[in-house]
C-alpha cells in the first residue's frame, strides 16, 4: 500500500482506572470491564463496531491468568472479534498501542479496542515481585545471579554520573516533580511533596539510588479506541493523531552494551516515530512528553536518548526547571511512573490517554498547561530500555 | 476516570504455589560448568576474533563459528552498586554489591555478584572470579568476585 494511502489513526475514546494497590478484592477482570467500557462510551461506538482487540500486560505469574487476552475480550463482548496478547516487560503498554498501530496502518483493521492492564502491588510480596522482575532480563546468566531492576537501572545511572557529572540532587529532582505532579492527579499511586533534601536522606536502594528515585509497581488498567480517521465517530474535540510509532532494541544484558549509561534503542525508537511524524528537531517541536522514569536517572536518560536535551545535560535542566509544570517541555504531568505508579502493561496505554487528554485541553484542571499544546511524545520500555516504544501525537482541527 | 469497585468487600483467597522446574542450561552449559568450578569460560568468534563473557551463542558480527575458551579470572570493576537482592531459588534475600566488572581477554562486560572485602572495591578496583562456599540453586549462583591482591591497579 502506497504509503499516501495508508489509513491516518484517530485516538477516537480513552479510559483508566486509578492507579494503586487495590486491597479491595477487585481483579483485572473488574478494572479492564469499566475501562473499557469508559474508552468505547468516550469514542461513542459500540462493542460491535470494534474490529479487532490488542491486549497487553506483563506477566501471568502477577495475574495468575495464561492467556486473558481471550478472557478479557470475552468479558468485554466483543467475541468473535480477533484479538492478540503482547507483551513486552515494563513496554508492554507501548506494544500494545503499536500493535494496534499496525493493524489500522496495514488496512487489516478500522477500529481497535487497547488494552494494557496489570495485577502488581497487591497479589505478590515485595521480594517475589524483585524476584520475578530479575527474571526479566537475562534469566539466566543474569538473573539468577541475582539482577534486578534496581541494581541493573543502579549500574546504568552509575556509569552516567560518571561520565557525565550528573548529581544525586540532579536525580532528585526529577522524583520532586514527578511526586509532585501527582498530587494534582487524583488517579495517581503516590502523591507526594517532597523536597531535594528528602530524597537524598531516603532509604539506600541500590547506590546510587534510593527509596524517593524508585517508581513504585501499581495495580490498574487502560484502555484506548484507535480507530482509522474515516471511522473515528467522536469529532466533539480536537482530534488527536497517532502521527508516529518506533520501536527499537539493545542488547539484553547491559554487559554486551558498548555504552551501558545511554539507552540507544530509545534513540533509535525516537528517532524513528519522529521521522514518521514529519519532526525534524524534537526538542523544539515536542509541546508535552510522557518519559518512562522506572528511576529518576532513567527520566533522565530517556529525555536525553529522544533528543529533547543534549547528552549529559538533562540532569542541569532537570534542576532548572525545565521538565517541569510550567517549564519549556512539561514531563511526566501524569507524575509517570514514580508519581502516579507503574502498571506495567497499563503504563504505555494510560500514557497516551493522559496525553491525549492533555491535547484536548481535558486533562485533571491544575495539569492542563494554559497554553495550546498540538504535539506529544510518549515513551515507554522494556528491560533497561532493552525495547522502546515511542508514539507522537498531534492534536488537528480536522 | 473510573474508580476500583466502590464499597467492594476485601473478597480475597490465599493461595500459595509450589513450583518445581526442571531447567535445561542449553547451549550455555559450558559456560555454567566452568562457574561451578570457578573459571571463567568465554566464546570467542571464528569471524570478528571478539570473545564474550559472559558468553554469547551467536555474535553480533553476524558470526554463528563460535569456540570455547578460558580466560584467566581476573579482571576489571567498571561500576557497582550495593543494595538489597533475592537470589532466586535460595530462598534468601539480603544486601550484596553487584557490578559490571570487564574480564581480561572479554570484549564486553559481566554482572557479577562481589564478594570478600567488597566494601574497599570501586571502579578501577582488580577482581578475580572465585566459586563462593555454599550450595546454590542456579550455576549462576556460584560466581562471585574477589578482590585480586595479586592483580596491578588498573585505571
Amino acid at each position: 500500500m502506497p504509503m499516501a494511502d495508508r489509513p491516518e489513526i484517530v485516538v477516537a475514546g480513552c479510559g483508566a482506572t486509578a492507579f494503586g494497590a487495590f486491597r479491595d478484592g477487585s481483579t483485572p477482570r473488574d478494572w479492564v470491564l469499566r475501562c473499557a467500557r469508559e474508552a468505547l462510551d468516550d469514542a461513542g461506538v459500540e462493542a460491535a463496531d470494534v474490529d479487532a482487540v490488542v491486549v497487553g500486560s506483563e506477566s501471568d505469574f502477577f495475574s495468575l491468568q495464561l492467556a486473558p487476552g481471550a478472557l478479557l475480550a470475552d468479558e468485554i463482548g466483543l467475541v468473535p472479534c480477533p484479538v492478540v496478547r503482547v507483551e513486552m516487560g515494563g513496554g508492554t503498554g507501548g506494544a500494545a498501542i503499536r500493535a494496534g498501530f499496525m493493524h489500522i496502518r496495514s488496512g487489516l483493521h478500522r477500529c481497535v479496542l487497547v488494552i494494557g492492564f496489570e495485577h502488581a502491588a497487591s497479589h505478590l510480596s515485595g521480594d517475589d515481585m524483585r524476584m520475578l522482575y530479575g527474571l526479566s532480563f537475562d534469566a539466566d546468566v543474569d538473573g539468577m545471579a541475582g539482577a534486578t531492576a534496581a541494581n541493573l537501572y543502579a549500574l546504568s545511572i552509575a556509569e552516567h554520573m560518571r561520565l557525565y557529572g550528573t548529581t544525586e540532587a540532579q536525580l532528585a529532582a526529577v522524583s520532586v516533580k514527578n511526586h509532585g505532579n501527582a498530587q494534582a492527579n487524583p488517579g495517581a499511586h503516590k502523591p507526594m511533596a517532597i523536597t531535594v533534601a528528602d530524597v537524598l536522606a531516603s532509604r539506600p536502594v541500590c547506590t546510587p539510588y534510593k527509596l524517593l528515585d524508585c517508581s513504585i509497581i501499581s495495580d490498574g488498567a487502560a484502555a484506548v479506541v484507535l480507530a482509522s480517521g474515516d471511522t473515528a465517530r467522536n469529532r466533539s474535540r480536537p482530534r488527536v493523531h497517532v502521527t508516529g510509532s518506533g520501536c527499537a532494541s539493545d542488547h539484553v544484558r547491559l554487559g554486551d552494551r558498548a555504552e551501558p549509561h545511554r539507552f540507544r534503542s530509545k534513540e533509535r525508537s525516537g528517532r524513528a516515530a519522529c521521522a514518521m511524524a514529519g519532526i525534524e528537531r524534537a526538542a523544539r517541536e515536542i509541546d508535552v512528553a510522557e518519559v518512562y522514569d522506572a528511576f529518576t536517572g532513567a527520566e533522565l536518560q530517556g529525555i536525553e536518548a529522544l533528543g529533547l536535551a543534549n547528552d549529559g545535560e538533562a540532569g542541569a535542566a532537570m534542576a532548572a526547571g525545565e521538565f517541569a509544570r510550567d517549564g519549556r517541555l512539561p514531563v511526566n504531568l501524569s507524575g509517570g511512573l514514580i508519581g502516579q505508579g507503574g502498571a506495567p502493561g497499563a503504563t504505555g496505554v494510560m500514557q497516551i490517554v493522559t496525553l491525549t487528554r492533555l491535547l484536548q485541553g481535558r486533562y485533571w484542571p491544575a495539569l492542563q498547561p494554559q497554553r495550546r499544546l498540538r504535539t506529544a511524545l510518549a515513551d515507554a520500555h522494556g528491560g533497561i530500555a532493552t525495547v522502546s516504544f515511542t508514539h507522537i501525537l498531534e492534536a488537528r482541527d480536522d | 476516570m473510573t474508580e476500583p469497585a466502590p464499597g467492594a468487600a476485601a473478597a480475597t483467597v490465599p493461595i500459595e504455589l509450589r513450583l518445581r522446574y526442571a531447567h535445561g542450561l542449553g547451549g550455555l552449559a559450558p559456560y555454567f560448568a566452568g562457574l561451578e568450578r570457578g573459571a571463567a569460560v568465554a566464546t570467542r568468534c571464528r569471524s570478528c576474533s571478539r570473545t564474550w563473557f559472559a558468553p554469547r551463542l551467536a555474535c553480533p558480527c553476524g558470526g554463528r563459528e563460535l569456540d570455547w575458551v578460558e580466560l584467566t579470572g581476573r579482571g576489571t570493576i567498571v561500576t557497582l552498586t550495593r543494595g538489597r537482592a533475592v537470589l532466586p531459588g535460595t530462598g534468601s534475600a539480603g544486601e550484596f554489591t553487584f557490578a559490571l566488572i570487564r574480564l581480561d581477554g572479554a570484549d564486553n562486560r559481566c554482572f557479577g555478584r562481589l564478594g570478600g572485602a567488597s566494601s574497599q572495591l570501586g571502579p578501577g578496583s582488580a577482581v578475580r572470579l572465585s566459586r563462593a562456599e555454599g550450595e546454590w540453586a542456579h550455576p549462576a549462583q556460584c560466581a562471585e568476585y574477589v578482590p585480586d591482591l595479586d592483580g596491578a591497579p588498573r585505571a
